[in-house]
């Protein structure tokens, strides 16, 4: 009965675009500076119950796809397409550089200081929207990316 | 001016012991970057710039502090942030960076072409040399530095190529001292080219 009444508050809020609500919530959300055709989005999942990101769009690419970077043991990096990224309440989904990600294809040509809205789907939470700052790609490394973030943000403005 | 004596000969003792150092004594032990246990000389190839020049690697790159990098410009993840920190690296410290050659060579000839590739580089610094070739000179390059020679992953247009991952940074001698691999941070570029121009070309 309880789980039936918080479904039906999800629903309700979902239906609404609220995000957060969904028990989903994603922070640090970057995207490298597009330097190719291609870009790269970085983020964090959390989330109260197991879930699996499925795929994302935005209308600045012409399609989003999850990839994968693995470093091999002879110092060679490769990238695979990924069908889905699981995430659990105690298994925080991270997307970060050299790792898993989601790539713009064909990016339009966005500059640092712009930000990108970006639809992610999740196979229970449905979609999530999220807004992704774009970013310099020296500035994606996440956590102890810098030293220096105050005046990172400044730059190319 | 008696009273001057003493002091002014320690720090003459000192500069000569630092100047003792500094020609290949430089101190190894303080750079952040993979260090490479035996130093090896370049590697020789000879590719094409982004001008349809022929690009002498050994020879153009002689004297120099040199970074090399092997990536491809649809690679989003990882060729970006190398190229990106490195750039930073340049403005931070103008005098290494006027004193270094910093070479990307693709490893996706088929869609880099000359143009595309300085596009590219000129995102992140237009001194950045770009080099590319046919598949079997790319090939003998990458087995010339001692890197698995890249390959392609997947088919039609989408495809990706797996690649090395890490830069290499000769010193102005001519020898290798340590690899960059992917993660390497901001202030290891920073620390390291600063010691790395330190060091002095080979006598010829």
């Amino acid at each position: 009965m309880r789980r039936r009444v918080i479904l039906v508050t999800a629903m309700l809020i979902s239906a609404c675009g609220a995000g957060e609500t969904t028990g989903i919530a994603i922070s640090d959300a970057r995207l490298g500076e597009p330097t190719g055709p291609n870009a790269a989005l970085y983020l964090t999942v959390t989330t109260d119950a197991a879930d699996r990101l499925l795929g994302a769009s935005t209308d600045a690419a012409a399609s989003v796809e999850l990839h994968e970077t693995t470093s091999n043991d002879d110092g060679t990096v490769s990238m695979q397409p990924a069908a889905g990224f699981d995430v659990a309440p105690d298994e925080p989904l991270v997307l970060e550089p050299g790792g898993k990600h989601a790539m713009l294809i064909d990016a339009d040509r966005l500059a640092r200081g712009d930000s990108v809205e970006v639809v992610l789907v999740f196979e229970s939470a449905g979609e999530v929207s999220v807004t992704a700052d774009v970013v310099d790609p020296q500035d994606v490394l996440g956590a102890e990316r810098s030293t220096m973030s105050p005046e990172l943000s400044e730059r190319g403005r | 001016m008696r009273f001057r004596g003493p002091r002014f000969m320690v720090a003459v003792v000192s500069c000569w012991a630092l100047a003792a150092c500094s020609g290949g004594g430089m101190a190894a032990s303080d750079l952040q970057g993979v260090p490479v246990e035996d130093p090896t000389p370049k590697p020789e190839f000879t590719l094409t710039d982004t001008e349809g020049r022929p690009y002498d690697f050994a020879e153009e790159t002689r004297g120099q502090l040199t970074l090399l990098y092997f990536g491809y410009t649809h690679c989003p993840d990882i060729c970006p942030v190398h190229l990106a920190q490195i750039a930073e690296t340049f403005d931070q410290i103008p005098e290494v960076a006027s004193a270094t050659e910093m070479v990307f060579v693709t490893v996706d000839p088929e869609r880099d072409t000359p143009q595309v590739l300085r596009e590219f580089l000129d995102n992140f610094d237009s001194r950045f040399v770009g080099l590319t070739g046919t598949p079997a000179e790319l090939e003998s390059a990458q087995e010339a530095v001692g890197v698995t020679p890249a390959f392609k992953e997947g088919e039609g247009d989408d495809y990706t190529v797996q690649h090395a991952g890490q830069v290499f940074a000769w010193a102005a001698d001519g020898l290798l001292y340590a690899e960059y691999p992917f993660g390497t941070r901001q202030q290891t570029w920073v620390n390291d080219l600063a010691l790395l121009a330190e060091i002095e070309p080979a006598a010829r």
